[in-house]
């Protein structure tokens, strides 16, 4: 058992070497493409350097994940609270709707909103980066036990330490889980915000489907790919650590729907 | 429901929600209805309905008015809800016929005759305000009230896009050019959808069988599929090319199937990958959660392993397994817009042609059809999941 934990920490170690040598080293990266593609002359995207676009992608999904996991929570805490509670079935009602909608369209109606580049992107990725965030939080707070919550009031808490202490606590992990998923659907939208201009890892991809060039379109699907899976097993990791460190980690991550 | 202050108001009228539409709505009075533009690319003039129009906004704000006065006058809770869904139908499809119209006589006043009416904030914000309406109403209704509602709506809007009242709306011009390849383009990508999550089915339900029946193949595979649900669509589709035009290369046979690095092959194995996760997860699940009772019941009667899974396992399991197949479904229309950018047909070539010559009618063109797709086809699901649930028939 301890061979085999101690073989899968050496395979990540090198995989993470093998992934940060591919985006940082330009040599390195044009070895493996020659490889991969010898006929291809251009092997190497020479507008934008890949760690620029790596910053860039990171930039955009940090700022628009953080908004939209504030915004997302503070609703979802409002509509749970004795005087937002009218809104409850309402906001509930919408974000389910919304969550139809797909995050590329979304995105794509953010242009004729508010034009091109790195801002409306944002607000895109923001936009709909809130609905599982709110979901979970409103799924989160309302399974907890109601007795629980009668035994904290009946104990002499304030509303806000019910929250703070009881039902905060309680519904974190399903909470965590929501803000996984917001996450890992914008990594993946963030890569079609190349269309709108915002730069980031999907730059690439689509400079590399314009010219017809297989070894641009997969560097940047590799790095994007290696951006998802790596920040998807640091939240599994960070559930595991916090929340039940015998589960896999996996229950409670409600699916990555619509990853896009 | 009767408040402290007297028996005449009911909670459920003088929500906070019906106040915060009646707010928006008065907002989008304000704001701009429309712009008009003199070509498909302009920027645009803004015109508020208040200043296009005195008398309609003057209607609309007494109409916005209804709910509130109602909240204050004794009736039977029916009649408001009526009142409710009738004020909501009003502001949902009144913003349009105001903005062609209005819209219209502009174009023919300042003599633009290829100008165009585009939708602008508070075409949106009457909208929204009278969907807010509409879902207090359908909370307090009963029964199929809602769903005719919504369907006698849709009729209304797509009369009056028939008898040819919205032509001047922009991007219903934008359709008119394109109308043949509108319906080729829906119908490819309603096609590469369905093969995508067809395939799934055909694999992701014997996948999700026997990770039940095989505990020691339940963790490889899992974690297999849902590492692929987390690679970004864009970045899946372009990891296809590489092998697969490598393949149509080495072997002409594939070549004559036509499968090539880039087109519909790479977009549909893709989109098939993807909705693996939904689909696999949910028969897992429905398998592990029935009831040993049941099956214990079942052998007691003598069924062999096979009866017990076709008569038993599947009837109960199958809600749950087409809830996976719904929302695998709805993530597939939308995923297939992004297909448009590996040569796949569908939707999403109107999409990104729209913000390739950054023609902002163009856009909404196309994610007007790919976001109703979505609703119309989550809305079926719904309803068949609600008939498949055993013993129950009236599920919303």
């Amino acid at each position: 058992m301890k061979a085999r934990s101690s073989l899968i920490v050496v395979t990540f170690i090198v995989l993470f070497l093998v992934f940060g040598s591919f985006v940082f080293s330009v040599s390195f990266r044009a070895t493996i493409l020659r490889v991969l593609f010898p006929a291809t002359r251009e092997l190497i995207y020479l507008r934008t350097g890949l760690p620029h676009m790596l910053g860039e992608h990171l930039s955009l999904v940090l700022l628009s994940s953080v908004l939209a996991s504030l915004a997302g929570f503070s609703l979802g805490v409002f509509v749970t609270r004795s005087c937002g509670r009218d809104f409850l079935p309402l906001v509930r009602g919408l974000s389910n709707f919304a969550q139809t909608f797909p995050p590329v369209a979304i995105l794509a109606l953010a242009f004729p909103v508010l034009g091109f580049g790195f801002r409306p992107t944002v607000a895109a990725l923001f936009a709909f980066g809130i609905l599982p965030v709110l979901n979970n939080t409103i799924e989160g707070i309302e399974s907890v036990d109601a007795g629980l919550i009668e035994a904290a009031q009946g104990q002499g808490m304030t509303p806000s330490q019910v929250l703070l202490q009881t039902e905060l606590p309680l519904a974190a992990r399903v909470i965590v889980a929501g803000i996984r998923t917001s996450v890992i659907i914008n990594i993946g939208t963030a890569t079609i915000g190349a269309t709108i201009g915002a730069g980031g890892l999907g730059t690439v991809i689509i400079a590399g489907l314009v010219r017809n060039n297989t070894a641009f379109v997969f560097t940047g699907a590799v790095t994007a790919a290696g951006v998802a899976l790596a920040t998807d097993w640091l939240f599994s990791r960070l559930e595991q650590v916090f929340f039940n460190p015998q589960d896999g980690g996996r229950s409670g991550h409600d699916s990555t729907r619509h990853s896009s | 429901m009767v408040t402290d202050s007297g028996a005449t108001v009911e909670s459920w009228l003088v929500r906070k929600p019906v106040v915060f539409a009646v707010i928006i709505g008065a907002t989008g009075v304000f704001l701009p209805l429309f712009t008009i533009r003199e070509h498909r690319l302009d920027g645009g003039t803004g015109l508020s309905l208040l200043s296009a129009s005195v008398p309609y906004s003057v209607f609309l704000t007494a109409c916005l008015m209804v709910p509130v006065v109602i909240s204050l006058v004794r009736m039977p809770a029916r009649v408001r809800a009526g009142f409710l869904a009738g004020i909501g139908s009003v502001l949902i499809v009144l913003p349009w016929l105001l903005a062609a119209t209005i819209g219209s006589s502009v174009l023919v006043e300042r003599e633009l005759g290829l100008g165009r009416v585009a939708p602008a904030g508070g075409f949106w914000f009457l909208i929204l305000s009278g969907i807010i309406l509409f879902s207090e109403f359908s909370r307090a209704a009963q029964g199929w009230t809602g769903t005719l509602l919504v369907v006698a709506i849709s009729l209304c809007l797509f009369v009056m896009f028939w008898l040819g009242l919205l032509e001047d709306i922009a991007f219903i011009r934008e359709y008119r050019v394109r109308e043949e390849r509108f319906f080729s383009e829906l119908i490819a990508h309603l096609r590469i959808a369905a093969m995508a999550v067809g395939s799934a089915v055909l694999v992701g339900v014997p996948a999700g069988i026997a990770s039940y029946r095989y505990p020691v193949v339940r963790k490889p595979v899992f974690s297999v599929v849902s590492g692929l649900q987390t690679i970004p669509s864009l970045a899946l589709f372009g990891l296809m090319i590489a092998p697969l035009a490598f393949l149509s290369q080495r072997y002409p046979f594939l070549r004559q199937l036509g499968i090539r690095g880039i087109g519909n092959a790479p977009a549909i194995i893709a989109l098939f990958l993807y909705s693996l996760l939904p689909i696999l997860r949910n028969t897992y699940t429905s398998l592990s959660v029935m009831d040993p009772a049941v099956i214990e019941a079942g052998k007691g009667m003598g069924m062999t392993q096979k009866q017990l899974l076709f008569m038993l396992e599947i009837p109960v399991a199958l809600p749950i397994i087409l809830s996976g197949i719904r929302v695998a479904s709805v993530q597939t229309v939308g995923n297939t817009t992004v297909a448009a950018l590996i040569g796949a047909g569908g939707l999403g070539n109107f999409v990104f042609q729209g913000l390739g010559q950054a023609a902002p009618d163009l856009i909404v063109m196309g994610v007007i059809p790919i976001v109703v797709l979505a609703i119309v086809i989550d809305r079926v699901f719904g309803f068949f999941i609600g008939r498949a649930i055993p013993g129950v028939r009236t599920v919303e």
